[in-house]
C-alpha cells in the first residue's frame, strides 16, 4: 500500500500529469439541482423582477450576471453568488490568526491572507498588566518587546475601512501572541462558520479556527499568561506525545483541505480517528494513495 | 519547425487540394483542447493548465494581495501584473505582457480591490502556434479558480488568411505562412471584442470582417470546452463540501 511514493514536483510537467489523472476519475452530474445552481463568471442568472443584487453579481442592462464561479444563493429577493474559492473576505467579529510583517509607528501590520494586510493599532490591545491609560511615546518605543516581526497573533476583526483596510483588536484575554504550537494553513472558504472559534479537541489539543483559513494547534491553552505579558514568560514545552497528536491533526486538516471538504472539529476528528484505527503513523498519512483510501473510509463511516 | 518542401514546386503548401490543412484539419476546425483547473499541492490562489493541440501553457494567479507602498501606480483600483515566459522566445514577453495586462484589466472588477495587487504568470510548456490565445484562455481559467471577480470570461483564438482562405487556430507551421494573422479575444457571453491584433496590412475591410466572424466562431467553440471544465470543477467543489445543505 505504501509502495507508491509521492513524486516531488520539480517541474510543471509532472504537476500536469498528476492533475490529468485526477480529475477525470470523478464524474459530475451537470443536470442535477446542484449543477443548476452552480455558475461560472459571466453566466446570466435567472431572476424574478424586483430582485436585489447581492455579492458576486453585477447588473448589465437589466440582467443579473455572475462575477465569480460559485453557487447561487437566494434569500428572499436577494440574489448573490457564493464563491467556492477565493481569498479571505473579512467580516467584523471574525477571529483571525495573522503573522506580523511590519512594526511601524503605533501599529503592527499583519498578514492574514486577505486582499490587504491587516492593521493592529497599539491602542487596540491591552497593555501588560491590563492598565487602562493613554498610550505614551514610551509604549511606542517598547512595541517590539510586546510583538515583533514574524510573531503569530490571534485577534478579532474590529473594523473594515472604506478602502478595504482591516483593523484588528486583541482587547480580550483570549487573543494575543501565540507560541508553542503549530500553524496549519487551509483555504479560508472551507472553515465552517461557527460560534466557538477556540476549541479543545477530543484528543486534548487546543485549536483556534481562524476565519481566514489559519488554524492554530497547541497542547497548552493559548493566551493564559497574557496578564503577566512579556515575551519572557516561559510557556511549557510541548510533550513528545502532544507533538504526535498535533502532527496527526495537522495531517488530517491538510487532507480535508486537499479534498475540499468542510473543516471543523467533527470532520477533523473523523479523519484523525480513522487514521488511528487504520494503524497509520503520522508521517504516512499524506502519501497520495493512503490519503485517498483514508478519505474513502471516512466517507463510508457516514459522517459526511 | 519549418518543414521545408512540404508542397511541390518549391513553395510550401498549407492547404491541400482536398481543402485540408497540414495536420488534417478543416479550415474552421480548432485543435483538440484539454484543460485542468487547480493542480494539487500548489499554494497559489489559482492555476490552470491549458492545452490546444501541441501548445501547452500553465497559468497561475497570486492575489489579490497587499500592495507594497513602493509600487503605487494605480491609486484607485488593483494593480495587475502579468509575467509571460517562453524559454524559446524570450522577446515575445515584452510584446505580450502589456497586451494581456490591458485585456484582463478591462474584465476584472479592479475597483473592488483598492490598494491590492494581482500577479498573473504564464509559463509556456510547449509551443506550437497560437501562444497568446492559449495564454489568454489559461489565464481566464486561473482567474476563475482564484475567485477573482470578473465581468465575463475571455476566450481567444488565432485566425489566419492562407491562400485566400480563413483558417482558425494556426499551428506552429502555419504561423510561418506569409498571410495576415489575426488574434482575437472576445468576452464569452456578451461577444464583445476585447483583443484584436493583426500582424500585417489587410487588403480590404471585407477580409477583416470575414476573419473576425471566423475568429468569433472559434472562440465560441473554445469557450464551450473551457466553460464545461470550469462548471464541472465548481459542481465538484460544491458537492464535496455539501453546499446545498449548508
Amino acid at each position: 500500500m505504501n509502495e507508491m511514493v509521492d513524486v516531488e514536483v520539480d517541474d510543471h510537467c509532472t504537476v500536469v500529469v498528476r492533475a490529468a489523472t485526477r480529475s477525470r476519475t470523478e464524474d459530475v452530474d451537470r443536470s442535477s439541482e446542484l449543477g443548476q445552481m452552480c455558475v461560472v463568471a459571466g453566466d446570466q442568472i435567472h431572476v424574478e423582477p424586483g430582485f436585489v443584487r447581492g455579492r458576486g453579481t453585477l447588473t448589465e442592462s437589466g440582467l443579473l450576471i455572475a462575477t465569480v464561479g460559485g453557487v447561487v444563493d437566494r434569500v428572499n429577493k436577494l440574489v448573490s453568488v457564493r464563491p467556492l474559492v477565493s481569498r479571505y473576505t473579512p467580516e467584523i467579529g471574525d477571529v483571525v490568526i495573522g503573522r506580523v510583517v511590519e512594526v511601524s509607528q503605533n501599529r503592527w501590520k499583519l498578514d492574514v491572507d486577505a486582499r490587504q494586510e491587516a492593521v493592529l493599532m497599539l491602542s487596540a490591545m491591552n497593555l501588560p498588566g491590563g492598565a487602562q491609560r493613554r498610550r505614551t511615546y514610551e509604549d511606542e518605543l517598547n512595541m517590539r518587546s510586546l510583538i515583533k516581526e514574524e510573531d503569530l497573533i490571534s485577534a478579532e476583526v474590529q473594523e473594515l475601512k472604506q478602502d478595504g483596510g482591516i483593523a484588528l483588536h486583541t482587547r480580550s484575554m483570549k487573543y494575543g501572541r501565540l507560541s508553542e504550537g503549530q500553524l496549519v494553513r487551509v483555504k479560508s472558504a472551507l472553515i465552517k462558520r461557527q460560534k466557538k472559534r477556540f476549541q479543545m479537541l477530543p484528543c486534548e489539543i487546543h485549536a483556534i479556527f481562524g476565519n481566514n483559513g489559519y488554524i492554530w494547534l497547541s497542547e497548552e491553552e493559548p493566551r493564559k499568561e497574557l496578564e503577566e505579558q512579556g515575551r519572557n514568560t516561559e510557556t511549557p514545552k510541548t510533550s513528545l506525545d502532544g507533538r504526535r497528536r498535533i502532527s496527526r491533526l495537522r495531517n488530517s486538516i491538510l487532507i480535508l483541505n486537499e479534498m475540499s471538504m468542510t473543516i471543523h472539529a467533527q470532520t477533523i476528528m473523523d479523519v484523525y480517528i480513522t487514521s488511528e484505527q487504520a494503524g497509520l503513523r503520522e508521517f504516512e498519512m499524506l502519501r497520495q494513495n493512503v490519503r485517498e483510501q483514508l478519505i474513502e473510509r471516512v466517507r463510508n463511516r457516514g459522517n459526511f | 519547425m519549418k518543414r521545408k518542401g512540404y508542397g511541390r514546386g518549391g513553395r510550401n503548401e498549407y492547404i491541400s487540394l482536398d481543402g485540408l490543412r497540414v495536420d488534417g484539419r478543416r479550415p474552421e476546425e480548432v485543435r483538440h483542447i484539454a484543460c485542468r483547473i487547480g493542480t494539487p499541492g500548489n499554494s497559489v490562489d489559482g492555476n490552470a493548465y491549458f492545452e490546444q493541440g501541441n501548445t501547452r501553457v500553465l497559468a497561475t494567479v497570486v492575489g489579490p494581495r497587499d500592495r507594497k507602498s513602493s509600487t503605487h501606480r494605480n491609486e484607485e483600483g488593483m494593480d495587475l501584473k502579468c509575467n509571460y515566459s517562453n524559454r524559446q522566445d524570450r522577446r515575445s514577453a515584452r510584446e505580450f505582457e502589456p497586451l494581456l495586462e490591458n485585456m484582463f484589466r478591462s474584465v476584472i472588477l479592479v475597483d473592488q480591490y483598492p490598494k491590492s495587487r494581482l500577479d498573473i504568470s504564464v509559463e509556456v510548456i510547449q509551443a506550437d502556434g497560437s501562444l497568446l490565445c492559449a495564454a489568454v484562455n489559461a489565464i481566464s481559467l486561473a482567474l476563475l479558480h482564484a475567485g477573482v471577480p470578473m465581468k465575463d470570461m475571455i476566450c481567444a483564438a488565432t485566425v489566419g488568411m492562407i491562400d485566400g482562405m480563413c483558417v482558425i487556430d494556426l499551428n506552429g507551421y502555419e504561423s510561418s505562412a506569409d498571410g495576415p494573422v489575426l488574434q482575437i479575444g472576445v468576452l464569452a457571453q456578451t461577444g464583445s471584442i476585447s483583443l484584436l491584433d493583426i500582424s500585417t496590412r489587410l487588403s480590404s475591410t471585407s477580409q477583416l470582417q470575414e476573419m473576425v466572424s471566423a475568429g468569433t466562431e472559434g472562440c465560441k467553440g473554445i469557450y464551450a470546452v473551457v466553460r464545461s471544465e470550469a462548471h464541472d470543477l465548481i459542481i465538484r467543489l460544491a458537492s464535496s463540501r455539501g453546499v446545498l445543505g449548508a
